[in-house]
């Protein structure tokens, strides 16, 4: 057993100490030890999470994140929020479907929210967006948020007589996933290329 | 190819609207934030609360993330202050009403650091934050670092003796004598002549 020779004064006053450095570690706004975060991941047990409980928490943050995005923007979906946009810059709706890249049908359905703002061209639409002063990485990140919410593949479904079937199934489910995944990179790549790209606007340099 | 595992290209990658790295800021973290806040004594169903609620904002705020700096510990962070939230508004009562002796002891140490933290006058909350900015300094100059590091469990995460125990392998006795010794350590340091690039000296 250890003795300590601290004196009964002094306890107190090293008690005081440690009471007000707790107070200013609170005060200081600093984030948790990466010491208290593994070790409440290490004493503290979880069931199992399957797949399923783990989409199911994603597609929650998912909505909170889409919600709190439509209240930021004051816009229930991306094309309501780019109309929004469009109105406050007295453009209309001719003309944005010309710079965006489509016909005027489908830009309507764009601004309706019943077409994904990834369904438009890539590179007009992204000049078109820099142009009302669309902020990129909200509308990249909502993008991507509403996507892969709105995903509802048509193959992950379970054939309960035929356990091939299932199998063949949950590999289209897996193929169209991946398809989706990819086509929507591609767009966003092209998309934040022309976006940060030089305008027609800019002033080719001197030699 | 994007190393998501890295946290700084994980969050450019989220903040560029990058599916897969959607998934992996959420299938990384949702765990770690679940059993955080049930360390702190929320419910299961709270906790996925506040951990759903934290990825959200840390997904909308991202291009706020410290590059250089670890994401778990900026979540973390973001859930405490909702933790906070909820300790402010959640009286007592309910807490023991739900039967949660753990989550209502918790209750009231953390309520009593943030409600002391909270009514502090200005001159003490100035005191605090030199306090604060000292002992960060004297703390990675020790000679004897596992004396900070039962200082840091006990007084900064706020773990118990048995905790500590279980983290660090010290009898309680143990870490006892060894927090005596740290805080003794930065009485010293405080009192003596403060450190050219201390808040303190800068003041004087």
């Amino acid at each position: 057993m250890m003795i300590e020779e601290v004196e009964l004064d002094e306890l107190d006053e090293l008690d005081q100490l440690g009471a007000r450095l707790s107070e200013a570690y609170e005060l200081s706004g600093e984030p948790p030890s990466l010491g208290a975060i593994e070790f409440a991941e290490s004493s503290v047990s979880l069931p199992e999470r399957t797949s399923a409980d783990i989409a199911r928490f994603n597609a929650a943050v998912r909505q909170r994140i889409d919600s709190a995005l439509r209240e930021s923007t004051g816009a229930p979906s991306i094309g309501a929020w780019v109309q929004g946009a469009r109105l406050d810059a007295s453009l209309d709706e001719a003309a944005a479907a010309r710079e965006a890249g489509v016909a005027v049908p489908a830009y309507r359905q764009f601004e309706a929210g019943r077409m994904p703002v990834w369904r438009l061209p890539a590179k007009t639409s992204a000049i078109f967006c820099r142009e009302l002063a669309i902020d990129l990485s909200t509308l990249l990140r909502w993008a991507s948020v509403s996507a892969l919410g709105a995903r509802h593949t048509p193959y992950g479904r379970l054939d309960a007589r035929d356990e091939d079937r299932s199998k063949q199934l949950d590999t289209l489910a897996g193929e169209s996933e991946a398809q989706f995944k990819e086509e929507f990179d591609v767009w966003r790549r092209e998309f934040i290329a022309a976006y940060e790209g030089p305008s027609a606007n800019d002033v080719p340099p001197q030699r | 190819m994007i190393d998501y595992t890295n946290d700084d290209h994980l969050a450019d990658a989220v903040q560029h609207g990058d599916i897969a790295a959607q998934e992996a800021f959420f299938n990384r973290f949702q765990v770690t934030l679940l059993k955080f806040a049930m360390k702190k004594g929320f419910s299961r169903e709270d906790a996925e609360d506040l951990a759903q609620e934290t990825l959200a904002v840390g997904f909308r705020t991202i291009a706020s993330f410290r590059r250089g700096e670890r994401i778990v510990r900026w979540l973390a962070g973001i859930e405490v202050n909702f933790m906070r939230r909820r300790w402010a508004a959640q009286s007592q009562d309910e807490v023991l009403d739900e039967g949660n002796e753990t989550a209502a002891s918790m209750w009231r140490f953390q309520q009593q650091a943030y409600t002391k933290a909270r009514t502090l006058s200005p001159d003490e909350v100035k005191e605090r934050a030199r306090l604060w900015a000292d002992t960060q300094l004297y703390m990675s100059l020790a000679r004897n670092q596992m004396h900070m590091k039962v200082v840091q469990l006990f007084y900064l995460d706020k773990l118990t003796y048995p905790e500590i125990e279980a983290k660090l392998g010290l009898a309680k006795d143990t870490a006892k004598v060894y927090r005596q010794r740290g805080l003794k350590y930065l009485k010293k340091m405080r009192d003596a002549k403060p450190p050219e690039d201390s808040p303190r000296a800068k003041d004087s």
